[in-house]
């Protein structure tokens, strides 16, 4: 599986779980403003915001901000998204070693 | 053309209180600077002199005057169009107040998890505003949120409907503030204090007139 | 429908704006709006500028004249506000806190029009001080004090605005202008006696 690939499917997985209500840009970038604000994280085809997949000499990693329902505890959404992320890169044979980092920026 | 609102000028005879002759000595940038110090440390020399104190009061009575027409102006001036004030608040869009970040655990070492400051904050808000007669204001978060099992004090300004039980509003506010945090966070809580701040006067009919 | 009440949880990251609306939030007083705005409601920033862009427009306008340079500056000025908002230790004093900040850049502004228009931005207050009044700058205040404020010299009237509307202590009007704190005591001195003055002749 190529890199684009496995950050498409780690960005499925986030968004497959029930408790997850949306990806986040991880460092929000400042848009000019014309008449509207379009927020960086507004839908827009092609540029919808990704878990982000680095993969160097020094091992893989993965960064991703979410939103979450508030349904069930937060932490408990953040351990298995880790969870879920770590199995899918051990299947993709991911070079070690592993950072899976999970950002927790609106719950409800 | 709005004509100005007539003001009364300081009474008549102020620009006598004013007159360096009858300050015993005194000047007016003295009593100037005095008045601007709150009258501290007490000077009793100016203190026991009439004429000081008469000129002191008319420089307070131009104080008063000039809060009053501060608040006169402002008043007088057009709301802000709907259209600027949306400016604003579109430039002030992509600012995040995010805090610190506080860790959530996990097993193993590859796990980075957190959850920002702001978050929480926003948790607290939410859950005291669920509260009908209460609107959450500050949220402060004290000790060391970016290590995990500190000891952290939570101090939660609200503001309780006129009319309700101070109380049991707080209470209830503690209370539904520490089953949320409980629920969505692994702080080690060693207290939640609840300030009431303020008391409002809520509208007979709480119309939704705001599109959410 | 108005951004805020777009910005849930789903457009805007790390902030709820939480169940309360902006009618409500109007109730409040400025230590529980401000505090809220600080912890990052946008909701209870929008009540601070309906509440507070009046107050700063006749300030701004008190220093600049009537031009479209007020509107920006105001503007600029709660864009500003919003972000130093967390460092604000003291919500209950967000009047003076924001007229601060207007002040500021009113004067700002004020220096760059001045260079722009090669007048000599360092007089000797003491020749300023009997310079002939510009009126044109502060024609918007319309009331007794407000024409008094005009036949003010500019830098009588920019300390004492400092002073009784920005509440600034003379040493920071002193390092804000700098001018020694010696001449703003005069200054702010010879303003009152100047002002009561012009509102007797008035009456």
């Amino acid at each position: 599986m190529t890199s684009e690939a496995l950050q498409d499917r780690l960005t499925d997985l986030v968004l497959t779980n029930p408790d997850v209500v949306t990806i986040y840009p991880i460092r929000p970038t400042r848009i000019q403003i014309a008449s509207r604000v379009l927020s960086a994280a507004a839908a827009q085809p092609g540029r919808r915001p990704k878990a982000v997949l680095s993969t160097t000499a020094a091992g893989t990693a993965v960064e991703v901000s979410v939103g979450v329902t508030g349904k069930r505890p937060a932490p408990a959404v953040c351990r298995e998204l880790h969870d879920s992320i770590h199995a899918e890169l051990t299947n993709a044979h991911a070079a070690p070693p592993l950072s899976i980092t999970v950002k927790i920026s609106s719950i409800g | 053309m709005r004509t100005p609102t007539p003001h009364p000028a300081p009474d008549a005879g102020a620009t006598d209180a004013l007159n360096p002759e009858n300050l015993d000595g005194h000047t007016i940038e003295e009593l100037s600077a005095y008045f601007d110090a709150e009258r501290t440390p007490t000077n009793f020399s100016i203190e026991s002199s009439p004429g000081c104190q008469i000129a002191l009061n008319a420089l307070g009575r131009l104080r008063e005057l000039t809060e009053r027409d501060l608040e006169t102006q402002a008043a007088a001036e057009p709301a802000p169009p709907d259209g600027w004030v949306q400016s604003i608040m579109d430039r002030i869009a992509l600012e995040a107040q995010a805090g610190r970040g506080i860790p959530i655990s996990h097993p193993l070492p590859t796990a980075h998890l957190a959850m920002s400051e702001g978050v929480v904050r926003g948790l607290i808000r939410a859950a005291g505003d669920s509260i009908p007669e209460i609107i959450v204001g500050r949220c402060v978060l004290d000790g060391d949120v970016t290590t995990a099992g500190q000891p952290i004090t939570i101090t939660v300004d609200i503001s309780v409907a006129w009319g309700e039980n101070l109380l049991q509003a707080a209470e209830r506010a503690r209370n539904v503030i520490h089953r949320q945090l409980l629920k969505h966070t692994e702080l080690n809580i060693s207290a939640i204090h609840i300030t009431v701040q303020d008391v409002r006067f809520a509208r007979l009919q709480r119309a939704e007139v705001d599109q959410s | 429908m108005g951004l805020s009440a777009r910005l849930g949880a789903r457009a805007h990251p790390d902030v709820y704006t939480g169940t309360v609306t902006i009618s409500t939030l109007a109730e409040a007083d400025d230590r529980v709006v401000a505090g809220r705005a600080a912890d990052g409601d946008p909701k209870a920033f929008e009540v601070l500028v309906r509440r507070y862009s009046g107050l700063m427009r006749v300030y701004a306008r008190s220093i600049l004249g009537s031009n479209d340079e007020v509107e920006d500056v105001v503007q600029e000025s709660f864009v500003t506000a919003w972000k130093q908002l967390e460092s604000l230790k003291d919500p209950g004093a967000i009047k003076s806190w924001l007229m601060r900040i207007v002040s500021r850049r009113s004067i700002d502004r004020l220096r760059r029009r001045r260079e722009h228009d090669d007048i000599d931005e360092h007089d000797r207050p003491t020749r300023e001080d009997t310079s002939p009044p510009r009126i044109a700058e502060t024609r918007a205040l319309t009331s007794a004090l407000g024409t008094a404020l005009a036949t003010l010299p500019p830098a009588q009237r920019r300390c004492w605005l400092l002073r009784e509307v920005a509440e600034y202590s003379y040493r920071e009007i002193a390092l804000d202008l700098e001018i020694p704190e010696t001449t703003v005591r005069g200054l702010i001195s010879r303003a009152r006696t100047n002002i009561v003055r012009e509102m007797q002749a008035w009456r």
